[in-house]
């Protein structure tokens, strides 16, 4: 009984406090302008690199398990050049762009910031909105780097990111499955219709769904992606969303058909992936940059190939939005940002280009000299060709208002979603356009 | 135990009353000064915090400036349908994991408490499930409830029921990952019925036997009651259990599809440490013990009505 | 007891199988795929059990996840937990169960109030304080936070409250300060609580996620739970076999540590019962 007496007594005693606490917070706390995302310092110019010394200069780096390898031969050349240099350098767990910029704010949220991070392109306007980066200095691009890709790491006109590892989304096609069902695989597929009709007849041969888009890797990839192709706007010019038009809605549309049509299988990528891989899926959206894991995982099992992401009308009516990821100084000395530079322009160099973008993660190489490279040796199976000497243009993923980065993708993988389980697309698109108007304030 | 009782036991003249504490004024609160500075550092001046912060715009970045917001972050979390979606699955949650964890438990602590052969390794099984690490089973339901070479379809198949899409569907997202929960859920209830029961004394089922209650009227009139203390302790348990899932949902479905799954904890994780805003989680968890709270009043009033 | 009728005895083993059953199952799939050869994946419709034994999967999940240190810093950080807690839990439940003072009731109702408070209330202004501290990413910042326990004090207190007062009388007589009352009488006499809430302190902490995976940023500081996640990436080609080998390292030790103490864990936890 006195328990709980006393217990209301502390829960009052608690509110008053807090009541006198807020208010008195109220007044001190209105004058700041913290808002949003933002991490506290800004970014460092760099300095003169013959002003520094290596000696007890530590760089921190954020990236995933795709750059990994990339990065353990970049360290190596750095510390051959400037000995002394000290790198804190292990891949984190995750290769989402999102987790890793999450990552990337935490560790500055506790006081361990990063200076050099491997950043996805998806997340350039979130990086480019709240810290500020520098430009780069095109002029310190390595001998080969092949500089269209650099529209991709563009936002309001300037260059922030040199792409280091890119990819394209493409259809993954098992050949021997489409046999077996009376298909002859040689017979492009670009159209939905194409697709639509193959996923069909394929399901009725096995009873199994027969293809998988993908609703919780890159919703917003794929999203993007076809109603690009399909020649509509996925980014206004303004910042909201445009893809609530006819066009929108009809690209959008094709999770929804397939759901329909029951020949979907809604499972997330990564059990997809190990179906495809089994044989148990003869259809697959996904990136470029898979190819070569795929490669492995299917061996010989059956014939296969990566081809292009079947269009609306069958036509490229725009360009898909570039996967992958570029490197952005964060330091906040001005040694350590020149040091992280020399360290970009080392990895956009032909060598480190070659471990960023070969057989264990298929990008296409930003650098020409290792791209010819790789295409003239052993391993370019076809389906790794296909992934190195990717040349269609490819546009910036995303774009929208950088601090509403994530809370889009995630409105997007909803609506996929939806649409995944045969939802109405006009309905749905509307919604979701007006979602995403609503998070970036139009 | 008995070291200490070798010396003779003083007459029992000071027996039932506590330590007289003048001797020693100081030395309560020496203690647990220790203890409370813990629980007043890192819980209640956080709780307390983040009931203040529920009124600010509160930037990730350490030593950010916090920004008067007023109710902004209420009026936000009570127009955004998410934030709705995850009160409700919570409460959802809740209900479909506590009831057949208390239930079952109980069950299944009788059963093992009459068994006379095999007791101490069927006790030991059903213990099990407490121990695992929630992430490390949840990796692995997640293959059980795959669509397509799961377990748990292979399972529905021999009895011919058709596949489920255990974790991709809306319907069934959060079930599965309740049944995870009660898996775990039913190990600890379990286990604290067990030791509730060791505590009825053998007089009590001796004299139960010699009046013939049993099954059924003996558990209803006898053994409840008697473990009421036990089953509140357990419920107290289960529902701070329940509340507080994250582990196997953020590896399993990650809230989805469509926030089928999404919770009170996915949903704070996800607004304070992905969108990096953090004075709307703090407002949604005073939501979630607000609800608690009016939950907590009705039961008791209903308890104690019943009681008059 | 009477003997029961046989059906009703089949009854109840049928019972007891199911439930054994549904409580292995997960624990043996572990095994099962932590064993098979990797090429006996998810895809390929699986066996009951492994087509043949691959313990290379076990060397994989250790090596590739350097779970070796990860087990290490497991082991520093629950084992620091669990010596703070009790450190800090056993004086304080003994003061509440024994000793009346000015404020006691109040101070309880404090604990009970915590016990109560739900980690979604109090994570965001602890991991902001803790940072502030500069304990970001540090073993201190894993551990401080849980080096007092509401729960602790609340289990100890209960099966305190059983400890005769005319025991404490005598050992006052005997000239036994507090200091060594508590150590000579009551920890000995409360033995069964206090090590069963030292093994609910080692399942709590070993298998916490939701703390390290926001504090613990570098990799050398990562607890076992964290390490798991290295495995699950899809890019890297999923090796569905490593990572339950992975989940079977991480289970292990928890489980034996279970096995050895249960009866006293069983025992304790009886005193775990909130009157009223």
């Amino acid at each position: 009984m006195s328990t709980r007496r006393s217990l209301l007594g502390t829960a009052a005693l608690a509110a008053v406090t807090a009541l006198t606490l807020a208010a008195c917070g109220s007044g001190s706390g209105s004058s700041a302008g913290g808002n949003g995302p933002a991490l506290t310092g800004t970014v460092a110019k760099a300095a003169d690199l013959s002003s520094c010394k290596p000696d007890g200069v530590t760089l921190k780096l954020n990236f995933g398990p795709q750059a990994a390898p990339a990065v353990k031969l970049a360290v190596t050349q750095m510390q051959q050049r400037y000995p002394g240099l000290k790198f804190d350098a292990t891949a984190s767990a995750t290769a989402s762009y999102n987790d890793l910029t999450k990552q990337v704010v935490s560790d500055a949220a506790v006081g361990k910031p990063d200076d050099l991070i491997n950043a996805g392109l998806s997340q350039l306007t979130f990086w480019v909105d709240s810290y500020h980066p520098a430009e780069i200095d095109q002029s310190k691009l390595p001998a080969g780097y092949q500089k269209q890709f650099l529209a991709a790491g563009t936002a309001n006109g300037k260059v922030y990111i040199a792409p280091f590892q890119i990819s394209a989304p493409v259809l993954l096609v098992n050949q021997t499955a489409l046999k077996s069902a009376g298909i002859d695989p040689s017979t492009p597929i670009t159209s939905y219709a194409e697709l639509i009709k193959a996923a069909q007849t394929l399901t009725a041969k096995t009873g199994k769904p027969s293809i998988n888009i993908s609703t919780d890797g890159l919703p917003d990839w794929f999203s993007q992606g076809f109603v690009q192709a399909a020649g509509g706007t996925f980014v206004n010019a303004g910042g909201s969303a445009g893809f609530g038009d006819a066009t929108g809605v009809q690209a959008l549309s094709i999770w929804s058909t397939l759901a329909k049509d029951k020949v979907l299988l809604n499972v997330g990528g990564t059990d997809a992936m190990a179906q495809f891989m089994a044989g148990n899926l003869p259809f697959m959206a996904y990136t470029t940059s898979i190819v070569a894991t795929i490669q492995k995982g299917v061996g010989s099992k059956f014939q296969w190939m990566p081809v292009d992401l079947p269009t609306l009308n069958g036509t490229d009516a725009g360009p898909l939005p570039a996967g992958g990821n570029g490197w952005l100084v964060l330091s906040q000395d001005p040694c350590k940002a020149a040091y992280a530079n020399a360290m970009i322009s080392l990895m956009l160099s032909k060598d480190i280009s070659l471990a960023a973008s070969g057989t264990g993660y298929s990008y296409i190489p930003v650098n020409s000299d290792a791209a010819t490279e790789l295409l003239a040796g052993s391993t370019a199976t076809p389906q790794l060709k296909y992934a190195w000497s990717y040349d269609k243009p490819l546009s910036v993923w995303g774009g929208f208002k950088g601090s509403a980065t994530k809370q889009i993708f995630d409105t997007l993988t909803t609506t996929t979603q939806q649409l995944s389980t045969g939802a109405d697309p006009q309905t749905t698109v509307a919604s979701a356009v007006s979602q995403v108007n609503k998070l970036v304030g139009k | 135990m008995t070291t200490v009782l070798d010396k003779p036991v003083p007459s029992l003249a000071a027996a039932g009353k506590p330590i007289d504490p003048n001797r020693t004024r100081a030395t309560p609160y020496v203690f647990i000064a220790p203890a409370m500075s813990g629980i007043g550092l890192f819980v209640l001046l956080p709780a307390l915090l983040s009931f203040i912060g529920s009124f600010f715009a509160i930037p990730l970045a350490t030593g950010a400036n916090w920004k008067w917001v007023g109710f902004d972050n209420y009026t936000s979390v009570f127009s955004d349908p998410t934030a709705h979606r995850a009160i409700e699955n919570t409460l959802l949650y809740c209900v479909i994991t506590i009831i057949p964890s208390l239930v079952l438990g109980l069950l299944l602590a009788l059963l093992a408490e009459s068994l006379r052969h095999g007791r101490t390794l069927v006790r030991t099984a059903l213990f099990l499930p407490m121990t695992a690490n929630l992430v490390a089973m949840a990796v692995v339901f997640k293959w059980i409830f795959a669509l397509q070479g799961g377990f748990a379809n292979q399972a529905l198949a021999w009895i011919g029921v058709a596949p489920i899409n255990w974790l991709n569907d809306t319907r069934y997202s959060l079930i599965s990952v309740a049944l995870v929960g009660v898996w775990r859920g039913v190990s600890l209830t379990m286990l604290l019925f067990l030791a509730g029961l060791t505590t009825i004394p053998g007089a009590i089922h001796e004299a139960a036997a010699a009046e013939g209650i049993r099954g059924w009227a003996k558990l209803r009139t006898l053994i409840l009651p008697m473990m009421k203390p036990t089953i509140v302790f357990a419920t107290v348990l289960s529902i701070l259990t329940s509340i507080q899932a994250f582990d196997q949902i953020n590896v399993m479905t990650q809230g989805g599809p469509q926030e089928s799954s999404e919770t009170i904890l996915t949903f704070t994780w996800k607004v304070g440490f992905s969108y990096f805003q953090l004075g709307k989680p703090s407002a949604l968890s005073f939501v979630l013990i607000a609800v608690l709270i009016c939950i907590g009043l009705v039961r008791r009033r209903a308890f104690s009505a019943e009681q008059r | 007891m009477t003997t029961s009728p046989i059906p009703a005895r089949l009854i109840k083993w049928l019972l007891v199988l199911i439930a054994v059953g549904v409580s292995l199952f997960p624990f043996y799939w572990m095994l099962r795929t932590a064993l098979a050869p990797q090429s006996q994946q998810l895809a390929d419709g699986l066996g009951f059990w492994p087509a043949h034994l691959d313990f290379g999967n076990f060397a994989r999940a250790w090596n590739k996840a350097n779970r070796g240190q990860a087990l290490l810093n497991g082991l520093i950080i629950t084992g620091a937990i669990l010596l703070l807690q009790l450190i800090t839990c056993v004086p304080a439940a003994y003061v509440f169960a024994k000793i009346r003072f000015k404020g006691s009731g109040i101070l309880f109702g404090v604990v009970l109030a915590c016990l109560l408070i739900p980690t979604q209330a109090t994570m965001v202004p602890t991991f902001i304080g803790i940072n502030l501290f500069g304990l970001g990413d540090t073993r201190i910042g894993l551990v401080l936070p849980f080096y007092s326990s509401a729960f602790g004090i609340f289990l100890l207190r209960q099966q305190m409250l059983s400890i005769p007062d005319a025991l404490l009388d005598a050992a006052k007589t005997d000239g036994l300060g507090p200091w060594r009352t508590l150590l000579r009488v009551v920890v000995p006499m409360s033995m069964p609580s206090i090590a069963a809430f030292a093994i609910f302190s080692v399942f709590t902490h070993w298998n916490d996620y939701l703390w390290p995976l926001l504090v613990a940023r570098s990799p050398d500081l990562a607890t076992p739970p964290l390490r798991l996640a290295v495995f699950q990436q899809a890019d890297i080609g999923f090796d569905y076999s490593a990572l339950a080998a992975g989940a079977a390292i991480v289970t292990a030790p928890i489980l034996i540590l279970f096995l050895f103490a249960q009866r006293r864990f069983v025992q304790g936890m009886a005193g775990g019962e909130i009157a009223g």
